[in-house]
């Protein structure tokens, strides 16, 4: 069976919240969501209570992941999971971590698992939506725009 | 595309690289680009057909093998293998009739994609395009005119033999040793290479091991290279002879 995910990197949970927003207008079914963001260790304390009540409230469970070689996700959604999982039977790379199966799980090419991992690392957010074909298809038409990349991902 | 600078300038290197956009003026690309959305294939995804009807695709990394199969018997074939700045099933740019073609993804491919219709109204809107695409359609139907005459005219020995010299990389021998790198097939399985000349993976599996024995070929960690032009060049001829013999018989 084909696996079809698209991933969308924003610079900020306003700009997520905004993306989950047009998500839901467009009737969209965000159980197949996904919100993965970097927790800074020096301001984990601050901010870590008011994202997870602001993303809890726009999609489900929250959780937080430490991931070696990146450091402490929070983790929105279907992700939790795929992450929860562990690591049984997928091979991804060299340096696998939960992070990275559950992306290639979803159908993400080793290369771009890399390239989220760096994105996740430079503070900025990703929205993954995991589904059928034609609903990541619908999901790309209401979020990809000239100023938002969408990325999908087939395996 | 613009928001992702490096990705947009890697796809606008590829672009230009390939004969369907090289010399085309700057501008123009980018104007294209930014209709495009990023996908990426796993190896091996073989996507349902009806999305090549909406969506057309551009490869900027990896291979991709475009066949068609007979579903009663599973007998495929292979049409094309594209590689980085090929476009996926290009007649769909100029008719909207349903077709199939199967392309199934060699490595972990990089696309870039975008909706038909805005496709074909790009191409309306830039005629200075069309003086790269038609070349590049024609390529196109002299490749499958080849593949069908060596399909009719030629036994598997002689097919494997031009399909190996067709994708020879010109002005790339070493010239210490005179050997002669290969694109797109240079690591591909015999099964791979059998469906590209209508034959099986035990025939030519038997050529294969024959070349090496003779030196003509030589594969180092599954890296294919030609080491005796002339004589695969002979074995790709010997067709040809028997050919004119024939009609000179008739």
């Amino acid at each position: 069976m084909i696996k079809n995910c698209c991933v969308v990197i924003y610079a900020s949970l306003a700009d997520i919240e905004a993306a989950i927003g047009k998500l839901k207008i467009a009737r969209c079914d965000l159980k197949q969501a996904s919100v993965i963001a970097y927790e800074n260790e020096t301001d984990i304390h601050n901010h870590q209570v008011s994202d997870r009540n602001t993303l809890e409230q726009l999609l489900t469970d929250t959780e937080l992941f430490f991931v070696s070689g990146i450091g402490t996700l929070m983790v929105v959604g279907q992700m939790i999971t795929l992450m929860s999982q562990g690591l049984e039977n997928v091979e991804v790379g060299d340096d696998s971590n939960p992070l990275a199966v559950a992306l290639f799980k979803m159908g993400v090419t080793r290369a771009s698992i890399k390239e989220y991992e760096r994105a996740i690392m430079a503070d900025k957010l990703l929205l993954i939506f995991y589904a059928q074909q034609k609903d990541v298809e619908y999901v790309c038409d209401v979020l990809h725009c000239e100023a938002q990349q969408v990325i999908v991902h087939h395996a | 595309m613009k928001t992702d600078p490096v990705y947009f300038n890697h796809c606008k290197n590829v672009l230009f690289q390939s004969p369907l956009f090289e010399g085309l003026a700057e501008k123009v690309l980018d104007d294209m680009l930014q209709l495009f959305r990023r996908d990426t294939w796993r190896r091996g995804v073989q996507l349902d057909p009806q999305i090549f009807q909406q969506r057309f695709y551009l490869v900027i990394d990896g291979r991709l093998e475009v066949m068609r199969i007979n579903p009663t018997t599973g007998r495929s074939i292979t049409l094309y293998i594209l590689g980085p700045g090929d476009g996926i099933d290009m007649v769909t740019l100029l008719n909207t009739n349903p077709h199939e073609v199967i392309p199934v993804a060699l490595d972990d491919v990089s696309l870039i994609s975008v909706p038909i219709v805005d496709a074909r109204n790009w191409i309306d809107q830039h005629p200075e395009f069309n003086r790269k695409f038609l070349p590049y359609l024609g390529e196109q139907i002299r490749k499958m005119e080849d593949l069908a005459s060596d399909l009719a005219l030629h036994d598997t020995i002689s097919r494997l033999a031009r399909l190996i010299l067709r994708h020879i990389i010109p002005n790339y021998s070493d010239k210490s040793d005179g050997v002669h790198q290969l694109k797109l097939i240079h690591d591909l399985h015999d099964e791979s290479l059998a469906r590209m000349v209508g034959s099986v993976r035990q025939v030519v599996n038997r050529h294969l091991q024959h070349w090496r024995k003779q030196g003509i070929l030589h594969k180092k960690k599954f890296h294919m290279e030609v080491t005796e032009l002339e004589s695969l060049r002979d074995y790709a001829d010997e067709a040809k002879h028997q050919v004119e013999r024939k009609t000179s018989t008739n």
